[in-house]
């Protein structure tokens, strides 16, 4: 078996079991580029591909598994960078996340949608986010999930050097059985290539790669 | 000695100051550019100024250093590239220009 085989059995794996995610990384990258995001947490697991177009707007396409409802969504996706800040030490965004397409689980289909804003601020220490998320997907499900990170770098990593974050995520989602969990994870990334894992308090998985082309 | 006069001529001949970029294109002389970018913070996000500047003809290098938040152009050396064109760039990938010394 080639490694290329190997590499996207590996991939293939990680979509379906580990990830239900929600993007991470920053939705909206440079004219021109192309992202490829996975992201697993304790929800659901999905996948999106886009392309940036000006360096505020990106169009993609998202799948994602909702693994307890037990439904798939595909969607459209358009992101936008409302406002970004950047002083000399630190940056700053404003998101606007959004996407509208189909949900479907064994019985029947119905249109799903869902937007949200993303608001983060960074350092080379220190990082910290909130996002929200408005769904909906008819009688497949509907849900306003909140989240919120914090995170500190161990070093300040130089350009090209693996970096290294620590971050804990809170999640609240006022209809789901667990409503508020904390998950403890580490962010890596080299290059154009980044990674998250970790582990929720409750027993989920959270995985996130992201790679940029 | 004829011979040997014959390899230094040959040696001086093509031991000019050219070398090969990271596309292996060989190039003479370089002129740098020191560009202070506000919100350079992360490696990640940094990357689209490679992405952006590489795509310029005369542009050799794109040295980031994140602790100082400034970014080396290496261009060729006679050739130009503007105030204007550098913050246009840096505002395509996502960045402010703080100062732009040459």
């Amino acid at each position: 078996m080639g490694v290329y085989n190997l590499r996207m059995r590996f991939l293939l794996f990680c979509a379906i079991f580990l990830l239900p995610l929600t993007a991470h990384a920053r939705p909206v990258s440079w004219p021109g580029g192309w992202m490829v995001m996975l992201m697993n947490d304790t929800a659901s697991n999905g996948a999106q591909i886009n392309y940036t177009l000006t360096p505020k707007y990106a169009l993609g396409i998202q799948h994602e598994y909702f693994r307890e409802e037990k439904f798939n969504m595909d969607a459209a996706t358009l992101d936008i960078l409302l406002k970004r800040w950047n002083n000399t030490g630190s940056q700053a965004n404003l998101y606007f996340k959004s996407g509208a397409g189909i949900a479907y689980g064994s019985d029947d289909t119905d249109p799903a949608a869902f937007a949200g804003l993303e608001i983060d601020w960074e350092d080379r220490r220190f990082f910290t986010l909130y996002e929200n998320r408005f769904f909906y997907a008819g009688d497949q499900d509907k849900f306003i999930k909140h989240k919120a990170r914090l995170g500190v770098a161990p070093y300040e990593g130089d350009y090209g050097d693996l970096h290294t974050w620590i971050m804990l995520q809170a999640d609240y989602d006022a209809g789901a059985d667990d409503t508020f969990s904390l998950t403890p994870l580490v962010r890596l990334f080299k290059g154009t290539t980044l990674i998250e894992a970790g582990y929720n308090l409750d027993g989920g998985v959270l995985f996130n790669l992201t790679k940029q082309f | 000695m004829k011979k040997f006069l014959l390899t230094l001529a040959a040696l001086l001949t093509f031991a000019s100051p050219a070398f090969a970029d990271h596309n292996g294109k060989t190039h003479g002389a370089l002129d740098t550019i020191t560009v202070g970018v506000d919100g350079m913070v992360c490696d990640f996000c940094a990357r689209s100024l490679e992405k952006s500047f590489y795509q310029l003809e005369n542009v050799e290098g794109v040295i980031i250093d994140l602790d100082k938040k400034t970014m080396a152009l290496e261009i060729d050396q006679g050739t130009q590239l503007t105030d204007e064109k550098i913050k246009e760039l840096v505002y395509y990938s996502g960045y402010k220009v703080r100062d732009i010394k040459r």
